[in-house]
């Protein structure tokens, strides 16, 4: 029997190895990874520096033990370079070797995305660090070895997780960003500066409505240190410069194989693309127009599949979320609203306040949660709707219906 | 009182703690927390921790 082939082995793909060897210890899967694979959590890399853990202490299972444990094969460092769907084939190839092919009975996308890349000058442009991987983190903490000073470009999720870690860790954290306030995509202003004040109050200064322009070397007594011109005229002088402006899913395999793409790798309910036995899950997924960058959606998506996978198809069904970004100055939860169609209405008092995103019916499609009022958060996501609540809406139901269905077809 | 750590993220349960933010109080046995509970980090369910030793 042909293998399940799943490409990308970050959060998505293991979590899928994982959910189909519960359900079947011996089917065949290849797990195919571009870079060295290891298990390990890709959140815990915003919060290492505090929890005293270096890069290689991150790792909670080898590729050996992995191997083992999940009775798979393991591809690493090795690169799919074409998929051949009406065959089922793919063509692999490893580093120095020559191309390989190998069949599938069913193929998985979990391939994830790439850090966004600015247009930045200068002569040390290339000293911008993204941290998306293991490997990549290893390299940061490399460069700021010694050092007193970072500058983080982004102030979202990554960015404002890493700015704490690092003020945590003594580092003097300059945070530039081309927005008002923290996670100003997430959530209102009174939030954002709650959680901009409480940073102050430690390493970190904030540089709003900015922009990096270039980054230069400058040679001075103690060594060489980084120039960083930003777009308001200010300068600021730095020794490692890390950008967390954003991730881009990783469609261009999927592209040139024929698969529907648009901002991500387009699938239906039931973590398909638009080809047979063709699927995608976790970041560079697109699903119903919306791209879902987070682990917990992964992890649902990846219980659903195993079952798809494994011939029982299963509608996936992303609960609504509730992301905590890990900043001990100011504990915040976020259940990003998936609409933009709706209004803030925000309560509570100094750091502890709560905003509710309240369409014109008064239904809550999202909030944020900040302070002490973060022991809200059940209470909260009791009353949220679900990000696909059109879909979710009567779905056991649907779901035994389809089940039938497919099965019939499948029979 | 126990330890358990959850396998896909490595966050740890410490029954003395509980999760008084998750609903769990202080002292609440592993046993005792709902099946439907799921690790407020990575979302993976309640069988997939593991008892460690402390």
């Amino acid at each position: 029997m042909s293998p399940i082939i799943i490409v990308g082995a970050g959060h998505a793909g293991m979590t899928l190895v994982r959910q189909i060897r519960m359900k079947d210890q011996y089917i065949p899967i290849i797990l195919i990874s571009q870079d060295a694979v290891h298990h390990y959590y890709k959140p815990s890399l915003s919060k290492a520096l505090s929890l005293g853990k270096s890069p290689q202490n991150l790792i909670m299972s080898s590729m050996t033990e992995l191997t083992e444990e999940l009775n798979i094969k393991i591809l690493q460092n090795t690169k799919v370079t074409s998929v051949f769907s009406n065959k089922q084939k793919i063509i692999i190839q490893k580093m120095d070797k020559s191309p390989e092919i190998l069949p599938y009975q069913s193929l998985v996308f979990a391939v994830g995305a790439n850090a966004i890349d600015l247009n930045i000058t200068g002569d040390a442009q290339q000293k911008i660090h993204s941290v998306n991987n293991l490997s990549d983190y290893q390299h940061f903490r490399k460069s700021i070895q010694n050092k007193k000073r970072v500058l983080v470009i982004g102030a979202g999720f990554v960015g404002c997780e890493f700015a704490s870690d690092l003020s945590l860790a003594n580092f003097k954290v300059d945070v530039i960003d081309r927005g008002s306030w923290p996670l100003q995509k997430s959530l209102p202003e009174p939030l954002g500066k709650a959680i901009a004040q409480s940073m102050e109050k430690t390493t970190v200064k904030w540089h709003f409505n900015d922009q990096v322009i270039s980054v230069n070397k400058k040679t001075c007594n103690h060594g060489s240190v980084l120039e960083v011109s930003l777009q308001s005229g200010k300068v600021i002088e730095t020794d490692a410069i890390l950008s967390a402006v954003g991730i881009k899913p990783c469609i261009t395999l999927a592209e040139k194989s024929g698969i529907h793409t648009n901002k991500g790798i387009v699938v239906n309910d039931f973590s398909q693309t638009n080809l047979a036995n063709i699927y995608a899950l976790g970041d560079c997924v697109e699903y119903q127009n919306t791209l879902l960058p987070f682990i917990a959606p992964a992890t649902s998506m990846a219980k659903s599949l195993a079952n798809t996978l494994l011939a029982k198809p299963n509608i996936i069904n992303i609960p609504s979320l509730a992301v905590a970004v890990k900043i001990p100055t100011c504990p915040t939860i976020i259940c990003p609203p998936v609409s933009q169609d709706g209004h803030w209405q925000v309560s509570g008092e100094h750091m502890d306040l709560t905003a509710k995103f309240l369409d014109t019916q008064g239904n809550l499609l999202g909030f944020a949660l900040t302070g002490k009022s973060t022991t809200l958060k059940h209470e909260f996501m009791k009353k949220c709707l679900g990000p696909f609540t059109d879909n979710n809406n009567g779905l056991s139901h649907q779901t035994e219906d389809l089940h039938e269905k497919i099965t019939a077809i499948i029979v | 009182m126990k330890k358990w750590e959850c396998m896909v993220c490595g966050i740890i349960y410490d029954e003395t703690k509980g999760w008084p933010e998750e609903g769990l109080a202080p002292g609440t046995r592993w046993e005792d927390v709902p099946l439907d509970w799921v690790c407020p980090d990575c979302g993976e369910g309640k069988s997939d921790f593991q008892m460690i030793a402390i």
